[in-house]
């Protein structure tokens, strides 16, 4: 049987006008950004060879397009999934009728999740339009497309468990976005250390004359749990695009960036992600059970 | 049976409930009466398992309520005071969505749906959204939704307020078709003749204490010795035969505090058994006009207000 929170919660979303509008605004948004930066070559009546790349450059934004659109949209997303129904005094409710805190918390999530891929999915035909040009296969394309569920995923739980542990949806909203920017400045702390490693690496090998051709030995911590460096690894895995840009940030990653194997640092990544999220959904879902009262607001007469 | 033994629960440093005691018996209709703060609320959360005790137990029909939540929520139904509905849904809907919570399968919901909105009234508003529907319809739904799972024991928390006479006219028939399917009933409320009326017992509890958990009659006979009884007399020529009245009143033993409450009207307390207030009844029209004699019943608010202290 379906989880009965997801069907009604997601029963209520489609029934709102603001969905489809929803829906609409950010495809058409994709596809007016994708347009000017990189389709409107096609319409010309001639193009080069060189300007065939410019769908690879369109499917890169694309990605990061919408990698920006998840982070920041789907932590107010999740925010009042709880809080909300404490504020509306329908949590009580829920629990009396027995229905499990894990159901509670992913019932709401999966909801949300939905309608995240339905708005990904929406994009699919702007992203497909790399494969009628080349630059990137269609395994890749959905490779790119799972890192971004992941990333929402991700980005849906921590909205979640804002909601679970604060009371009100304006704090736990917040409380995500702050979680949000901590967790992105954390996590690419240790560039400093795996640039580091990696240079030594580098030198070791060249110094004692070997040929080098993968840098297997360490694997840089920020790549595997910050999600923009996943990101990054992703673009460059798939389109050996980038390079310029990050070298400019550092030296020895200019030097050493062929011999980095950015695939393996895509799928640690989401890895990652997917077990963040699981935490995050079992934390919330022993939170909710175990605190089911209240602080009894000691009003007088409410009415 | 719901049992309640040293219930006790603090908030902080603030003592909510204090060692609270009482029975109530199967199929039971049965009052739960006190001011604001008295520790209604905090009792009826703490038998919907939506709190811990801090000390004590209750039980219902020999299981803990605080040991076996989940067996607990399969045999209660609870309605609380302050409560939200969703936007966006029917009524139906908002009843399959918690029939859903309860594990019923599509076809037993479908058939349970359509008998509950029958009993709260509320088949015609079927396919309307529930965020629309008035205060008293949104209750009588709430209500069927703790219905659902068909519990033997409801707990109802202020059910009928803010809901205008009709209203509460129709909550009281509903309530009385669930004594008659047999349920019991715990209720809370501050319209206390009506819960006078149509409750079997009555539980009175202030700044978290009991002050009386009893039957109905067992609180009217504790308290009808005190209440007054009225007489009214024609207008016609009444100033002559009201101090005609007073009187005689006088020199029956046992009759005190005579007063003239309006210019035809007399009250007066009376200690005497059934009998002597039939003789008293007849004397007095043998020589008096009367229009109108009759004993108060007796005035729950007037109890409430004797019984629970002034804050």
């Amino acid at each position: 049987m379906i989880n009965p929170i997801l069907a009604s919660s997601a029963r209520q979303r489609m029934r709102s006008v603001r969905t489809p509008i929803l829906v609409t605004l950010y495809g058409l948004l994709l596809l007016a950004f994708v347009y000017f930066t990189s389709f409107n070559a096609f319409g010309q009546p001639t193009f080069t060879i060189g300007e065939l790349r410019r769908s690879v450059e369109g499917y890169v934004y694309l990605l990061i397009v919408q990698f920006g659109l998840l982070v920041l949209v789907a932590p107010a997303m999740m925010a009042g999934s709880i809080a909300g129904e404490r504020e509306r005094q329908t949590l009580d409710l829920l629990h009396v009728t027995n229905v499990n805190s894990l159901s509670i918390v992913v019932g709401k999530l999966m909801e949300s999740f939905g309608f995240l891929c339905l708005l990904i999915v929406s994009s699919f035909p702007m992203m497909g339009l790399i494969l009628l040009t080349g630059g990137v296969d269609l395994l890749q394309l959905l490779t790119g497309v799972l890192f971004l569920l992941l990333v929402a995923l991700a980005a849906l739980s921590v909205g979640l468990a804002a909601s679970v542990f604060l009371r009100r949806t304006v704090a736990a909203t917040v409380v995500a976005y702050l979680i949000i920017f901590a967790i992105g400045a954390i996590t690419v702390a240790p560039i400093f250390y795996d640039v580091q490693r990696i240079g030594k690496i580098y030198t070791t090998a060249r110094d004692a004359n070997h040929i080098i051709t993968t840098i297997e030995g360490y694997t840089p911590i920020s790549f595997v749990i910050n999600p923009v460096l996943g990101l990054l690894a992703l673009i460059v895995d798939q389109t050996k695009l980038l390079h310029t840009t990050i070298g400019q940030f550092s030296h020895t990653l200019n030097v050493t960036f062929e011999y980095l194997p950015f695939g393996r640092y895509v799928i640690y990544n989401m890895i990652f992600l997917a077990g963040a999220s699981a935490l995050l959904v079992l934390v919330s879902a022993l939170r909710l059970r175990y605190r089911k009262a209240d602080r009894p607001r000691l009003r007088r007469d409410k009415r | 049976m719901l049992q309640l033994e040293g219930l006790t629960r603090y908030y902080g440093h603030f003592l909510a409930l204090d060692h609270l005691s009482m029975t109530i018996g199967d199929g039971e209709l049965h009052g739960f009466v006190g001011p604001n703060g008295a520790g209604k609320t905090t009792t009826m959360k703490i038998l919907a398992t939506l709190l811990r005790p801090s000390e004590g137990t209750a039980t219902l029909n020999g299981v803990e309520v605080s040991k076996n939540p989940r067996q607990i929520r399969r045999m209660m139904g609870y309605m609380p005071d302050f409560f939200g509905v969703y936007d966006k849904l029917k009524a139906w809907e908002y009843l399959d969505f918690y029939a859903r919570c309860y594990g019923f399968g599509y076809q037993e919901r479908m058939r349970m749906i359509d008998n509950l909105l029958e009993l709260v009234n509320l088949q015609d508003k079927r396919e309307s959204y529930v965020d629309v529907l008035s205060r008293g319809m949104k209750q009588r739904l709430c209500l069927a939704r703790a219905l659902i799972h068909d519990p033997s024991l409801l707990i109802l928390d202020e059910p009928a307020s803010g809901m205008d006479p009709r209203a509460r006219a129709e909550m009281k028939q509903i309530l009385r078709s669930l004594k008659d399917m047999g349920k019991t009933v715990l209720i809370s409320s501050h319209i206390l003749p009506e819960l006078s009326e149509m409750c079997d017992s009555l539980t009175i509890i202030d700044h978290g204490r009991l002050v009386f958990s009893g039957s109905v009659q067992d609180l009217a006979g504790h308290m009808s010795g005190r209440a007054p009884i009225r007489l009214r007399l024609l207008e016609k020529d009444n100033a002559a035969h009201l101090e005609q009245a007073v009187q005689l009143l006088k020199q029956v033993p046992g009759i005190s505090t005579i007063s003239q409450e309006e210019q035809n009207l007399l009250s007066f307390q009376f200690e005497g058994a059934d009998e002597e207030v039939a003789d008293l009844l007849g004397m007095l029209t043998a020589q008096l006009p009367v229009l109108d004699f009759h004993r108060q019943p007796m005035n729950l608010e007037k109890v409430f207000m004797e019984v629970t202290q002034d804050d």
